[in-house]
């Protein structure tokens, strides 16, 4: 039910304001243990799920969210995704039946997790998911990891901040 | 310089130096296995001619690279290290060395052939890797981290704009496979003027907000048409080729036929002991790499196993190789723009209808989408992804305002691209089932 727990999450903002959000926000939760796993990799940005793009083009597809272009300096476009009024019928009908409630159930405990990442700079969202990725048992080591991938220095303020986020979703698994 | 030369369909003769070391390489057993993979799988099942080989299709790429680089050398010298140009022959040549029989339809049960491939290259004891250790011992390490998905721990990424050459939304893989598809298929949507578009390629730095510049593979803006035919050959090609109902169908029972053999070889050992050597390594889930086995996996291997499972006991096994060799069986339906939790209650339905007839649904009914496709029409790439030509086509003009850098589907004389390169995905979900069954199933999903 991963197309479910995806538009689910989406449906409980007004907006997600780019797919790297998206990617970085749900590649966090699922450090947390949220249901919805994906396949992730280490790509340009950072984590990147192949699959969890594939998902984000069916609802797309599917009318269940609606993608907006926004055009970005050097010719680089920005999606911002919204659930559709369809898509929201979609959901609902869903949850009315008895694989809808439990699979809602299994969601339910992440889904305030995901907005408050919803509200979080784009840059330390970034990369606290790219220290989630690199963290295997020292942090420190993670964070130097990150340091040297994002070409930052290991004492960046927001490089900080992004540690302790991933601490918070890493700690609770 | 004496040339062993190859007769091919799509280029007439493809030469190779008799002395070098990639003919050597050609003639790997594990290259040379590719003779009996079919490119396109089970495509023969709706196009009869497409029967042609993954060998013939690599040797074609490599023929492409060749020209490739021979044309980026003479502008660009200064862009390739000692040991680029060798690591991108050997990776196109060897990009397809890990697929499985019948291409794409094992891969769902057996992973990812680019995995496997790059396992075979990294093994010492395969042939490939002796022969790229006699040229240099870093070799066959550059090659494979150009083939895999992500460079391998400590290894540095190849440049973007190499990887663009191996594996991107334009390059030399597709440049060939194309229009090989179509020529052997008979489907004649795979016709691009390649040549100009290998003659007039270019490499420029791109400065990236809040990143290092980066090396592009551009195209001029004088190339625009010759890429517009490609976007709408590859369009095409999809459409009638790749995502074939007919085609998706047989290779989704194939799949199933192999899942079925495989749940049976870890349940019975008598069933295990009965198969051939090399499907057995196959169906062994657990198993890692063998390489002799793999290399004697072929698509003939995989059709003579299927032949004997006909009259095997098991009634699901013999009934799905019977329904598959006699091309039979199947009926499939279409339903557009769903997502799966749309229609759980529908396909919950029609598993609960199989059950009742004594079929499980677990072979006798699959859904198929596009998602799961290899071959996918070109989409430019969003901000989430790697804004190089990897994931787009760019094209530069000097005479272009701004950076001088357009994605391809920007440039204001190509608006007829944008009906096939909108952002909205080709929504669709198809579902297969018995065919003698299609009148009430069809009811079920409606």
């Amino acid at each position: 039910m991963k197309d479910y727990w995806l538009a689910k999450l989406i449906s409980s903002v007004q907006e997600v304001d780019s797919r790297k959000r998206l990617q970085k926000s749900v590649y966090l939760l699922q450090a947390a243990g949220c249901p919805l796993q994906c396949d992730y990799l280490l790509h340009y940005y950072g984590p990147y799920s192949f699959e969890l793009a594939g998902l984000i083009d069916q609802l797309h597809a599917a009318d269940i969210i609606d993608e907006t272009p926004d055009q970005l300096a050097a010719g680089v476009v920005r999606f911002r995704s919204a659930t559709t009024e369809k898509g929201a019928r979609a959901l609902n009908a869903f949850e009315q039946t008895e694989r809808g409630q439990q699979t809602q159930a299994q969601i339910a405990p992440f889904i305030d997790r995901f907005k408050k990442l919803n509200q979080e700079d784009a840059w330390v969202l970034e990369l606290a998911a790219t220290v989630a990725f690199y963290h295997d048992d020292d942090w420190q080591v993670a964070r130097a990891q990150t340091a040297t991938f994002k070409k930052i220095n290991e004492d960046d303020l927001n490089l900080s901040k992004a540690v302790g986020l991933a601490k918070a979703f890493l700690s609770t698994r | 310089m004496p040339e062993k030369l190859f007769r091919d369909p799509l280029y007439d003769y493809i030469a190779i130096d008799k002395n070098s070391w990639l003919l050597g390489l050609i003639n790997c057993p594990e290259v040379q296995r590719l003779r009996y993979v079919s490119q396109l799988g089970l495509s023969q099942f709706t196009y009869p001619g497409a029967t042609h080989s993954r060998f013939s299709h690599s040797l074609g790429a490599l023929h492409l690279m060749q020209q490739c680089l021979e044309y980026l050398e003479k502008d660009h010298k200064d862009y390739f290290r000692n040991g680029d140009k060798e690591a991108l022959l050997a990776a196109i040549l060897l990009h397809d060395i890990g697929h499985g029989p019948f291409s794409h339809a094992s891969e769902s049960v057996r992973g990812e052939h680019e995995d496997r491939g790059v396992q075979i290259i990294a093994s010492p004891q395969s042939d490939v890797n002796q022969k790229l250790c006699s040229v240099d011992g870093g070799l066959p390490s550059k090659v494979a981290t150009l083939l895999a998905k992500e460079p391998p721990k400590g290894a540095a990424p190849p440049p973007p704009w190499q990887k663009s050459l191996i594996s991107s939304q334009l390059d030399m893989d597709r440049l060939d496979y194309l229009r090989r598809d179509s020529l052997c298929s008979g489907a004649e949507y795979g016709s691009f003027d390649w040549f100009r578009i290998i003659h007039t390629m270019q490499l420029k730095e791109r400065a990236i907000p809040d990143r290092q510049p980066q090396t592009l593979l551009v195209w001029p803006d004088k190339s625009k048409f010759a890429l517009e035919e490609y976007i709408f050959s590859r369009f095409y090609m999809y459409q009638s080729v790749y995502f074939h109902h007919t085609t998706r169908g047989f290779e989704g029972l194939l799949q199933r036929i192999l899942e079925r053999a495989r749940d049976l070889a870890r349940a019975k050992k008598s069933f295990a002991r009965r198969l051939l050597a090399p499907v057995k390594t196959f169906c062994e889930s657990t198993a890692s790499t063998h390489l002799e086995e793999f290399r004697n996996l072929t698509d003939s291997v995989v059709l003579a196993q299927v032949t004997i499972w006909q009259s095997e006991e098991d009634k699901v096994l013999s009934d799905l190789s019977r329904r598959l060799l006699a091309r039979r069986g199947l009926a499939w339906q279409e339903i557009e723009q769903k997502t799966a939790f749309e229609v759980v209650d529908k396909v919950s339905s029609v598993r609960d209808y199989l059950h009742g007839q004594e079929l499980d649904p677990k072979y006798y009914f699959f859904e198929d989408n596009a998602k799961a496709i290899a071959y996918k029409p070109y989409r430019p790439a969003s901000e989430v992804e790697d804004q190089s030509s990897v994931n787009s086509i760019i094209l530069h003009d000097p005479s272009w305002e701004g950076t001088r850098f357009k994605e391809i589907s920007d440039i204001p004389d190509l608006q007829r691209l944008k009906t096939i390169t909108t952002d909205k995905p080709s929504p669709v979900m198809r579902y297969y089932f018995p065919k003698e069954h299609e009148t009430q199933i069809r009811r079920l999903l409606s």
